[in-house]
Parts: C-alpha cells; sequence; structure tokens
C-alpha cells in the first residue's frame, strides 16, 4: 500500500497511477492469504487500518477491543469470563465499557483457542503519536503472554525506531518499493479498461505503459534502500 | 458454553414446563464441532454479506444462527434470544471488516505476490512458536514530490 500525504492529491499521471496501486493495502492482502492459507488447523486472523481521519474512533482501547471482538467472533461461544463481565456492566450507564486491565488479562486468554493468530494492523503511522505509543504497549503485554501469536504492522520507515523502543525484542522488516512488473501489470489492466474517447491506440499504450514504469524505477533507485533487512 | 446452555445449567429454568425444549434449543446453540474458523474466506464473505444487509444486529445475529444450524443440518430455529450479538457490540463497535472489504475488492490479483514469497514473510508466518520474529514490519520509502509509501504494490 502506499499512503499519500494529505496535503496534496496526485498531479501527474504517474502519481495517479501510484496512488490507485496504493488503494490496496498490505494489510488487507496479507490478511487474505493469512485467511487462505492452511499452516493449522484452527487460525485466527484479526486486522485494523488505521486512519488519520479515525483518531477520535481509534483510541489505544478501542482499536484493542475492536481486534479482540474479532478473535471472540471466531470462537463457538463468547468465554464466560466476558459474558459475566458483560452481564455486570450492562445495566449500568448503558453498559459501561471493558476496562483495558480486563481486555489485557483476557485477550491472551482468547488467542489460546486458536492453534496460530495473526494481528494485522495497517498504516501504523496514522495513529496520533501518543495513541500510538499506547496501542504498542497494549499489544507487547499482548504478544508476551501468547507464544501462538504473530503480528503483521505496517508503516513509514520512522516507525520502525518506535517498533524497536516499545517492543524491546527482535523483529523482521521488508523495505517495500515499487516492483516494475506489478507498474506494468496495474497499467495494462486499467488500459483494458479505458473506454475513452478512441485516442488510445498501441503506440500510445506502450509509451504510457513503458514511461510511467521506467520513471518509477529511476525514483526506486534514487531512494535505493534494502528490499528486505532484518532488524 | 452459550447464555442459553448457562442458563439451564444454573437452574434457571429446572422448573419451566418448556425446559425440555430449552434443552433442545440449547444444544442447537452448542454445535456439535468447533466452527469452521470464522475468518475462513468463504464464512468471511458471507459474513460480511450479512452484516452489510441489515441494520438490525440481533436480526443479523438470528440470521446467521439459522445459517449456521442449516449448515449442520438440523431444524432451523430463529426465534432464539442470545447475549451473544450484544456481547460482541459491547466490546467494541467498531467494523474494519468493512474496510477490509473494500481493500480486497479493489485488489490487483498477483501484484505484489512477491511479498508473500520473502523468506522472512515464509518464516514469520510458518515458524513455531518459540521462533524469534514474531513481529515483522512492512514499511517503504518516500516518493518525490510528495511523501508517499508503498507497502506491497498492490
Amino acid at each position: 500500500m502506499m499512503v499519500f500525504s494529505l496535503l496534496a492529491p496526485p498531479r501527474t499521471l504517474r502519481d495517479a497511477a501510484v496512488a490507485d496501486l496504493g488503494g490496496v493495502s498490505s494489510s488487507s492482502f496479507v490478511t487474505d492469504h493469512l485467511c487462505d492459507s492452511e499452516i493449522a488447523p484452527n487460525i485466527g486472523v484479526a486486522c485494523l487500518y488505521c486512519d488519520y481521519g479515525g483518531w477520535k474512533e481509534q483510541t489505544p482501547l478501542s482499536i484493542i477491543s475492536s481486534l479482540l471482538r474479532q478473535f471472540v467472533t471466531g470462537m463457538p461461544e463468547i468465554p464466560e469470563e466476558l459474558t459475566e463481565a458483560f452481564r455486570a456492566v450492562k445495566g449500568h450507564l448503558g453498559g459501561r465499557a471493558l476496562k483495558v486491565e480486563k481486555i489485557i488479562n483476557i485477550f491472551p486468554k482468547v488467542l489460546e483457542y486458536f492453534d496460530r493468530t495473526f494481528i494485522c494492523i495497517d498504516a501504523l503511522g496514522e495513529l496520533r503519536v501518543g495513541d500510538r505509543a499506547m496501542f504498542l504497549q497494549l499489544l507487547k503485554k499482548i504478544i508476551d503472554k501468547s507464544p501462538n501469536a504473530r503480528l503483521f504492522l505496517t508503516g513509514r520507515l520512522h516507525i520502525r525506531l518506535e517498533i524497536d523502543k516499545q517492543f524491546n525484542r527482535p523483529f523482521t522488516t521488508i523495505t517495500i518499493q515499487p516492483i516494475h512488473n506489478d507498474i506494468r501489470q496495474y497499467l495494462t489492466v486499467k488500459l483494458d479498461n479505458d473506454f475513452g474517447d478512441g485516442a488510445m491506440d498501441d503506440e500510445l499504450r506502450e509509451e504510457i505503459i513503458t514511461t510511467i514504469a521506467r520513471k518509477n524505477s529511476e525514483m526506486s533507485v534514487f531512494h535505493r534502500f534494502p528490499i528486505v533487512d532484518l532488524h | 458454553m452459550g447464555p442459553l446452555a448457562c442458563r439451564l445449567e444454573r437452574g434457571h429454568t429446572n422448573s419451566s414446563p418448556h425446559r425440555d425444549r430449552i434443552a433442545s434449543l440449547a444444544q442447537l446453540h452448542r454445535p456439535a464441532k468447533p466452527f469452521p474458523n470464522t475468518f475462513n474466506p468463504r464464512f468471511l464473505n458471507g459474513y460480511f454479506t450479512f452484516l452489510t444487509s441489515t441494520d438490525d444486529m440481533e436480526q443479523k445475529y438470528r440470521t446467521c444462527i439459522g445459517q449456521n444450524v442449516n449448515s449442520f443440518n438440523v431444524t432451523n430455529v430463529t426465534n432464539v434470544t442470545d447475549d451473544r450479538p450484544r456481547i460482541l457490540t459491547w466490546i467494541s463497535s467498531l467494523e474494519p471488516w468493512k474496510r477490509h472489504r473494500d481493500l480486497s475488492a479493489a485488489r490487483f490479483g498477483g501484484v505484489g505476490d512477491w511479498v508473500l514469497e520473502t523468506p522472512e514473510f515464509q518464516e514469520w508466518r510458518d515458524g513455531d512458536n518459540g521462533g524469534s520474529s514474531k513481529i515483522l514490519l512492512c514499511c517503504g520509502i518516500p516518493g518525490a514530490g510528495k511523501t508517499f509509501i508503498w507497502y506491497d504494490g498492490v
């Protein structure tokens, strides 16, 4: 996925193509892949897409709660501990929310139901700094108590420093760059579906694909980073 | 144990003339075997569909119960009450699966597959629970002219 600065919309054809490509995040891509995989008989997958515009709703507590809900939904029955907690508070103030201590306590127990669990968080950098730190601290508490849990995160490069600081444990980083073939494949599909005013011909089509793919590659070289590195 | 079965075992219905009926309903609530993984894509697609097809959460869940019961080839029961949907909503009202559904639908097949083929991803996915790396971070570079990040080029 590609996360754009909100300061300016795409201004060039290349930007538009890349922006459109970025419409699907790796988290959804990876989440679908994990759901399809058969690495264990009973896999639990939960995902969340962070959003700049959703900071009021996406607090650390609400995000953790959402992840918990997704795993609980995957269980045949709601754990008794949660059911009792719900019954204890449902008559108060319309049902007081779960406390963070309760969530952290019960989360690993819920994950134990599954053979393997994956938590996918997309665009971590879109959380506010303070919220992000607290959210990562909560995640750490859960991960530390859940041997079967795997965490998939996406974000900008600087996120690595925060992951390192908050988790204080080794983690693997894959640095993503635009791939020439991906650009070509995307443009081919888009042009195949272009039913414009008839100006398109094979020559123009090839020029568009070649030019955009080449410029994208040039920029990738300029911003060269290791494709994969182990932190 | 489901709430209905729970109430039954606690004796709330011991004196009820409908005890046998409730007991049978409780059995329907407790599947003979664990559900297929809820996040199985086929189940997930159905889940998304029913979640967005109506605004009444409880009605959605009753519909879901009916579908699951049918899948176990048992008599369909639609008048069962249960706290499950209310508890799930109480845990969280966020609906990230809607965003996931939209993103999945917009994806171009095959683009970005190289990420899944990296040894780092495969070790993270397949490694045993004692593996050293439980965390996989995908991060990207800033682009020219404005900031952007590629995650997997999809």
